[in-house]
């Protein structure tokens, strides 16, 4: 067998072991297949996600669904002002032990977990949210003088209600760039809200298995970073990223009058290998273009800051992204949006 | 050559035919772009050669460049460079292939691939022979192609089209006509009626005539400025007269003469007569004293007396040619110097020197002119002296002969000052055209706003709704001294022109200015207007100082000469039948009194005549007695006082536009 053989039923089970997924998740979630292939993605490009949506569209479900059908652990932190980073982190107790001794003991926090929700992660306060961010980034906790790394996969899927800010904690900009996507759940049209009415109000659902285990998924992320990109692709995503700057050479109007700041090189990196991911979903060898434009929302929408003239004007970011690659038209059609606003 | 290869050669082989179907688009639509602006000039440059605004070589190098621009721009089209990979990206556009095809050419430059670059290549070998660079590519005539045909239909029109040769239209010249107002035409037929009226020769009357015709024209629009202008030059040089010094040297001659014939007793009051330039009564002198002449043949002469005249009369004439010869030499001597000056210069001669030349030139023919007057005036001059000379040699010898040379001298005076006449006269026409000259000057430099100005303010002066006319009601003249300020009619001023002043009546003076027959008012209003201190004359004929503010039109002047004490303020009854009243005996002593009118408040003021003249118009014979007096004040300040000649002429301008007009 031939390396390239070999690289085609690799590419071929990764589609597989996707589709599988998918369709175990879709036993619980209605639609919402961008949003689900976001989070898949976050998870095999080892970021993490922003779930954004009004309450009751089920992102909790979902994050609790992908945990079930991974196999992995899962663990769920609802973030409120009282929440401290011990509660988070996990804190050192005294432990008494059977010889009449005692001794500081470690006791791990529910961030010690392959997949953790952070519910409403803009209630903690920046003290709490610190302390999550951190372990998002280095994939490991420091307490005390010691230091716990987190088991791998490690994806945090934060999600955050856009309604009632009062009392809530806006993540900054630095924090919000640590996550891989920030992906919007719209509300379920008229067919998938007849399917969720249906499948909630009925009988017991039917019981998911899980169809990937942490080695897999493992194999997965490794597989994602061998798909080439192709020059002209890979120039294509920087004149993106650089059109996002007010200053960038091919940024639009749009961007120049209401964005103050635009992606960072983790936007780049974000747009590339979740266009990586992309091609393997599809049994492609390399990103394309296209798989750039595709996933251009999710990966810079929350790294691209409006100035106060485009706050003051209701301007949103994907408006901004859409004038980019409008601007840019390298690509057949219009790459469809991961989700609507 | 392996499979692998192959494959990657077939990808490029499609790459390269898209490739090529791009550029011929880009040509097809850049080129007709280039074509419709090439086009575009060859429509202008063809346009501008039919309108012959471009020559024929000119022409065609302009098309031949905008063949030539087009070739070049087809040329850069095709050679320009496509983005890389461009053939191969357009394929993967059109049949989604999700850059496989661009992606396998450049995995395929890379030196070592890794498995994932081999499958992707090998994928891309898979799909290769799906993508038809006919069909992402296609050739299609773009917009532009259909505006150059419609700019090329448009050309060829152009070219069929024959552009006759602009002939330029000649327009008939439009006479621009000489617009004055007509008040001011009006006053000088007025005034070249008033010269008519006096006795001229043929020379002035047809100069009249010639003056008359040049006013009708203007008046009638025939003429245009510089037409005017060129018959009034004309005029005025048929109107010239000597100047003034040759006038003046004449003068002075007879005067001379007439001084020199005082000497003699004889010929005294015609020498008084002369030297005072009165040459009507010198003529009538000279009449009397050939009439002496003539009796004295009966009757013996004193030799003395008769010696004594012939010397004054001899010296008187030997004053001849003596002003001629002065002016001849002058004139020769001026002519010697621009001779001698022409020969200086030649052909050459700075700027300076050829306008003295000029104006030297110019002096001279003056100096002809002046010549050629006084000769004129010199031969009457010469016949006058050449009669007293003989008068002088035919005393001696024979007194008939003698009186009949002093008759021949008092005709000559006659024909003298006959034509000082005609000379006045031609002054006064020649002025009154200088001041028409002046006009048309003024309302050429001051347009149509300073004519229209004129014009109303002509009308104003014409009085508005006939204003001017009610006031001048005729009066019945039945009742004496009726007039009453203004508002006297014309049939009163005939009355007053036809019946006379009563002159002086009855010692005493009383009606003084009444009217003889009483009809009309006479000018007793005149005398109402003075003011102060006057003596007057009391009920009993005592004298009375009378203290009064001057106002009223003096009324109750009337009375004519009726005899009694006269009341002011009173009217008189009947008239004195002795018209003419009795001769004042200058040995009776009279004291000279004024009669002063009462103030009855009936009559306006000069400062309301005025007044009422600019609101009603210039038509009331009271306003007429002002203007006459305040005309006349000014006439005699401008000949006395010196004032610029432009001066001059706005105060007669002025007195001219506000002249009273005659009532209807």
């Amino acid at each position: 067998m031939t390396d390239s053989q070999a690289v085609r039923e690799q590419v071929a089970l990764f589609r597989k072991q996707i589709d599988d997924l998918r369709g175990e998740i879709a036993k619980s979630i209605v639609g919402n297949r961008e949003v689900v292939d976001g989070v898949i993605t976050c998870m095999l490009a080892g970021g993490h996600a922003l779930l954004e949506g009004v309450p009751g569209l089920g992102k909790t479900m979902l994050v609790r669904t992908l945990a079930e059908t991974l196999s992995l652990t899962f663990s769920r932190i609802q973030f409120t002002p009282d929440l401290m980073p011990a509660d988070i982190l996990g804190t050192t107790v005294i432990d008494e032990t059977q010889s009449g001794g005692k001794s500081f003991e470690f006791r791990k926090g529910p961030i010690f977990a392959n997949i953790v929700l952070a519910d409403e992660v803009n209630r903690a306060t920046p003290k709490t949210q610190s302390a999550l961010l951190e372990a998002m980034q280095e994939h490991r906790v420091s307490v005390g003088k010691r230091t716990h790394v987190l088991d791998e996969p490690f994806v945090v899927l934060a999600t955050q209600n856009p309604l009632e800010m009062e009392g809530t904690y806006p993540l900054p900009e630095a924090q919000l760039d640590r996550f891989f996507f920030k992906l919007h759940v719209p509300f379920p049209g008229g067919e998938d809200l007849r399917r969720i009415l249906d499948m909630t109000t009925g009988g017991p659902t039917e019981a998911r298995r899980a169809v990937l285990d942490r080695d897999a998924i493992v194999q997965m992320q490794h597989l994602v970073r061998q798909v080439p990109v192709a020059r002209h692709v890979q120039d294509y995503a920087i004149r993106v990223l650089q059109a996002t700057h007010p200053d960038g050479p091919d940024a639009p109007d749009v961007a120049k009058r209401f964005v103050r700041y635009g992606g960072s090189p983790r936007g780049g990196q974000a747009l590339l290998l979740a266009a990586k991911i992309r091609a393997l979903m599809d049994e492609r060898f390399a990103a394309s273009v296209d798989d750039v434009r595709f996933v251009a929302h999710a990966a810079l929408r929350h790294r691209v800051l409006l100035n106060f003239e485009g706050e003051a004007e209701g301007i949103k970011t994907d408006q901004v992204i859409d004038a980019i690659l409008k601007a840019l038209p390298e690509g057949k059609a219009e790459a469809p949006r991961a989700e609507a606003n | 050559m392996s499979r692998h290869e192959q494959g990657i050669a077939q990808i490029r082989e499609l790459a390269r035919r898209a490739e090529q179907r791009l550029r011929l688009v880009r040509v097809a639509g850049v080129g007709a772009q280039a074509l419709c602006g090439a086009l575009i000039a060859a429509i202008v440059g063809v346009a501008c050669r039919k309108v012959g605004l471009l020559s024929e070589p000119a022409a065609r190098v302009a098309l031949g460049m905008d063949a030539l621009a087009v070739v070049g721009v087809l040329v850069g089209a095709w050679a320009w460079p496509l983005p890389e990979h461009a053939g191969a990206r357009t394929l993967d556009r059109f049949h989604a292939l999700h850059d496989r095809l661009a992606s396998a050419l450049v995995f395929a430059g890379v030196a070592e691939p890794t498995p994932f670059m081999q499958a992707a290549i090998e994928d891309a070998v898979r799909v290769a022979p799906e993508a038809k660079p006919r069909l992402a590519v296609p050739l299609s005539w773009p917009r532009a192609v259909a505006v150059a045909g419609g700019l090329a239909c448009a050309l060829v029109l152009l070219g069929l089209f024959e552009v006759r040769k602009h002939v330029p239209r000649v327009n008939a010249a439009v006479l621009e006509p000489v617009d004055m107002a007509a008040d001011d035409l009006d006053d000088v037929k007025d005034f070249l009626k008033q010269i008519q009226q006096r006795d001229s020769n043929d020379e002035t009357k047809a100069s009249i005539e010639e003056f008359n015709r040049l006013v009708d024209d203007i008046a009638s629009h025939r003429l245009d400025r510089t037409e005017a202008f060129r018959r009034m030059e004309a005029l005025e040089e048929k109107l010239a007269t000597p100047d003034a010094a040759g006038r003046k040297a004449v003068e002075e001659r007879v005067e001379a003469m007439g001084h020199e014939l005082e000497k003699a007793e004889m010929t005294r009051p015609a020498g008084k007569a002369l030297a005072d330039a009165k040459l009507n009564e010198a003529r009538d002198a000279m009449q009397q004293l050939a009439k002496k002449f003539r009796q004295a043949e009966k009757t013996p002469v004193d030799k003395a007396r008769l010696e004594q005249t012939r010397e004054a009369l001899k010296k008187a004439a030997e004053e001849a040619e003596k002003r001629q010869r002065e002016l001849q030499q002058r004139r020769d001597e001026l002519a010697d110097e621009i001779l001698k000056k022409k020969q200086q210069m030649g052909d050459g001669g700075s700027d300076e020197e050829q306008s003295l030349l000029a104006k030297k030139e110019r002096e001279l023919e003056r100096l002809d002119r002046d010549l050629d007057a006084h000769r004129d005036q010199q031969r009457q001059l010469d016949r006058l002296d050449r009669d007293l000379e003989k008068a002088a040699e035919d005393l001696m010898n024979d007194l008939g002969l003698s009186a009949e040379d002093l008759e021949q001298s008092a005709e000559d005076l006659n024909r003298m000052q006959e034509g000082q006449a005609t000379d006045q006269q031609k002054e006064e026409l020649r002025q009154k055209l200088q001041e028409l000259r002046e006009l048309m000057r003024q309302q050429g430099a001051g347009g149509k706003g300073q004519v229209i100005r004129l014009k109303r303010f002509g009308r104003l002066a014409r009085g508005q709704g006939g204003s001017g006319g009610n006031q001048g009601e005729p009066g019945d003249g039945q009742q004496p001294g009726q007039g009453q300020g203004d508002g006297q009619g014309k049939d009163g001023q005939e009355g007053n022109q036809g019946q006379g002043p009563g002159q002086q009546g009855q010692g005493q003076g009383q009606g003084q200015q009444g009217q003889g027959q009483g009809r009309g008012h006479g000018g007793g209003s005149g005398a109402g207007s003075q003011g102060g201190e006057t003596w007057v004359l009391g009920p009993n004929g005592e004298k009375m100082l009378m203290l009064s503010r001057g106002q009223g039109g003096g009324s109750g002047q009337g009375g004519g000469g009726q005899q009694g004490p006269g009341h002011p303020g009173t009217w008189g009854e009947g008239h004195d039948p002795n018209v003419q009243g009795a001769a004042t005996n200058p040995s009776m002593g009279t004291q000279d009194t004024q009669v002063q009118g009462s103030d009855s408040a009936q009559g306006a003021s000069r400062s309301q005549v005025i007044l009422g003249a600019a609101q009603r118009g210039f038509a009331s014979s009271a306003y007429k007695k002002v203007y006459t007096e305040y005309h006349q004040v000014a006439e005699e300040s401008l000949a006395k006082d010196d004032v610029p000649g432009g001066y001059r002429f706005y105060v007669k301008r002025y007195f001219q536009l506000i002249r009273p007009r005659d009532s209807q």
